[in-house]
């Protein structure tokens, strides 16, 4: 029993280090993307279609490939960044890179939905473009803003169970590795069942702070 | 002082402003009253430079600011401010950051901002409110709350894009009073695109009737509300009373229905007496308003004459000669 627990201690943390790395990460790259893909689409604040169908389709073909073969095609990446394209550090790169076109939807969706009506107040008072986005349209989406970054994290949370796969470390890899390969039904469950908590407390923190933020703006 | 100078603009093949030209003086609160779809929401757009022209000028105090650069057009909006019909207010910030937020973009200090926030909305009298989130106010709070944020950085024109079509009556008369009695206390150019005459009674000095995107009718209020000389213009203001069109239409020939308009001064006399007596006509009330523009008695009396064609004719000739203004409305 013992044994089990501290088998299951060091993937925990590998998993945990993993998503927050990812997600990071995926955020410094999904979310400068998403605000652009958000105010280049037509009527919007710089409209510029040759920029958003471009960045639109790109965006799509990222999403389209599949994340173990991504993983494969990111090697040399990886490498370049971390010096080496196995175990949890390099896991973050392909994670982060699959990720982000998933944040840059999310956070474009997000800002899509702020009423264009306070767009043309804010521009009516004489806002630059930057203080627009940064002081209007990011901050009216904060609800919906953390709601997307709560699904992205746990989003990665799966993700990260693959890339233990090819040797990323984690609890993903612990549940193939001795659950499935060798028959540890114990260690198995354990992992799942921490997976299981890690998501739901992240679902539980997301909501609590997107309430927080509506409660107090009296909605 | 705003000049527009022959703006138009089109979209898709449709010329939503036609050739405007206008010209707003000095601390005027002027009205532009229009039905929905008469151009009058692209017209303020424009005025307030949220909108491009395809063709003609604006001169805001004899500068123009029509062609102006990204940078230069986003200081020249510093000097006007605008409310709108559903008050626009940001829900991530509260009252006191709403009415922070126009100050915040010009690099005003801390202490700067809280004093002249504190300043707006004793101005509105809403201090007490100051930290209250903006969906716990009611409409008229709302509605001062932006008047409050428009007026931050001492704008010199304030441009209302049907302010108070979202409130109820009572709300919208202390909500025009507020406007006005910032107007007469700092001095501001007020431009009021409204659908309501009651908003143009009540606080406009000018008005200008819009329709299909054209200025149709210009002039004083009392001018345009006491001796209208368009259908449209007619139509506007008998909104204000309760006039039954139904008993309007039901009218047989052989008499005249007449609309008559009274100037302050022929509003007094006994008229009506005076032409029963002299003439050979009989006279049906079918209904009559005397309003107050400007603190000034405007009277309409819609009146059917019965009698031979002669006697009609030199009736309202007598009327006329009084300075009664007489509309036939039919015969």
């Amino acid at each position: 029993m013992i044994d089990t627990l501290q088998m299951l201690i060091e993937p925990t943390l590998s998993t945990i280090y993993m998503t927050v790395g990812s997600t990071i990460f995926s955020l410094i790259l999904g979310f400068p993307l998403g605000v652009l893909l958000c105010v280049t689409s037509p009527g919007n604040l710089i409209p510029m279609s040759m920029l958003n169908s471009g960045l639109g389709r790109f965006i799509n073909i990222l999403r389209a490939f599949p994340f173990i073969i991504l993983m494969i095609l990111i090697f040399p990446l990886s490498h370049l960044i971390v010096g080496t394209s196995i175990g949890t550090a390099a896991a973050i790169v392909p994670l982060s890179v699959a990720a982000a076109p998933f944040v840059a939807r999310i956070i474009e969706g997000a800002l899509k939905e702020v009423n264009p009506e306070l767009i043309l107040a804010a521009k009516a008072m004489g806002s630059s473009r930057r203080q627009i986005i940064f002081k209007v349209m990011i901050p009216e989406a904060y609800p919906t803003l953390i709601n997307g970054i709560t699904l992205t994290i746990i989003n990665i949370i799966g993700y990260s169970a693959m890339a233990g796969a090819i040797g990323g470390g984690g609890l993903g890899d612990l549940a193939i590795r001795y659950g499935y390969q060798r028959f540890r039904t114990d260690i198995m469950l354990g992992a799942v069942l921490i997976i299981v908590v890690i998501v739901e407390l992240t679902q539980f923190l997301g909501n609590k702070i997107s309430n927080n933020i509506m409660q107090q703006r009296g909605l | 002082m705003i000049t527009l100078g022959n703006i138009s603009k089109n979209y898709n093949g449709l010329r939503v402003v036609d050739n405007v030209s206008l010209e707003i003086g000095e601390n005027v609160i002027y009205g532009l009253i229009g039905k929905s779809g008469a151009g009058k929401s692209t017209l303020i757009r424009m005025m307030s430079l949220l909108e491009s022209l395809d063709t003609g000028e604006i001169y805001y105090d004899n500068c123009r600011v029509d062609n102006l650069e990204r940078e230069k057009l986003s200081r020249c909006r510093r000097q006007l401010g605008m409310i709108f019909q559903h008050f626009n207010l940001f829900s991530s910030r509260n009252v006191f950051g709403n009415v922070a937020y126009p100050l915040e973009i010009v690099g005003k200090d801390k202490e700067t901002i809280k004093k002249r926030v504190s300043e707006l909305l004793k101005m509105v009298e809403l201090s007490d409110k100051f930290d209250y989130p903006i969906s716990k106010l009611s409409g008229g709070q709302k509605q001062r709350v932006a008047i409050a944020r428009a007026l931050a950085n001492h704008p010199k024109f304030l441009f209302c894009d049907e302010a108070t079509s979202a409130l109820d009556p009572q709300t919208t008369k202390s909500v025009l009073r507020l406007i006005k009695s910032i107007r007469d206390k700092i001095g501001l150019t007020v431009v009021i695109i409204t659908h309501q005459m009651e908003v143009v009674k009540e606080i406009c000095d000018y008005v200008s009737i819009i329709d299909n995107g054209k200025i149709v009718e210009n002039g004083t209020v009392k001018e345009v509300v006491g001796f209208p000389h368009t259908k449209i213009a007619r139509e506007f203001i008998s909104t204000l009373d309760t006039l039954e069109k139904n008993a309007l239409q039901t009218i047989t020939s052989g008499s005249a229905t007449c609309r008559l308009h009274f100037d302050s001064e022929s509003v007094t006399k006994p008229i009506l007496s005076y032409l029963i007596r002299n003439y050979q006509l009989d006279v049906n009330i079918l209904s009559g308003a005397i309003r107050t523009v400007n603190k000034e008695p405007l009277g309409e009396l819609v009146l059917k004459f019965i009698g031979s064609a002669t006697e009609l004719n030199r009736g309202i000739a007598h009327l006329e000669s009084v300075g009664v203004t007489v509309e036939v409305l039919d015969d």
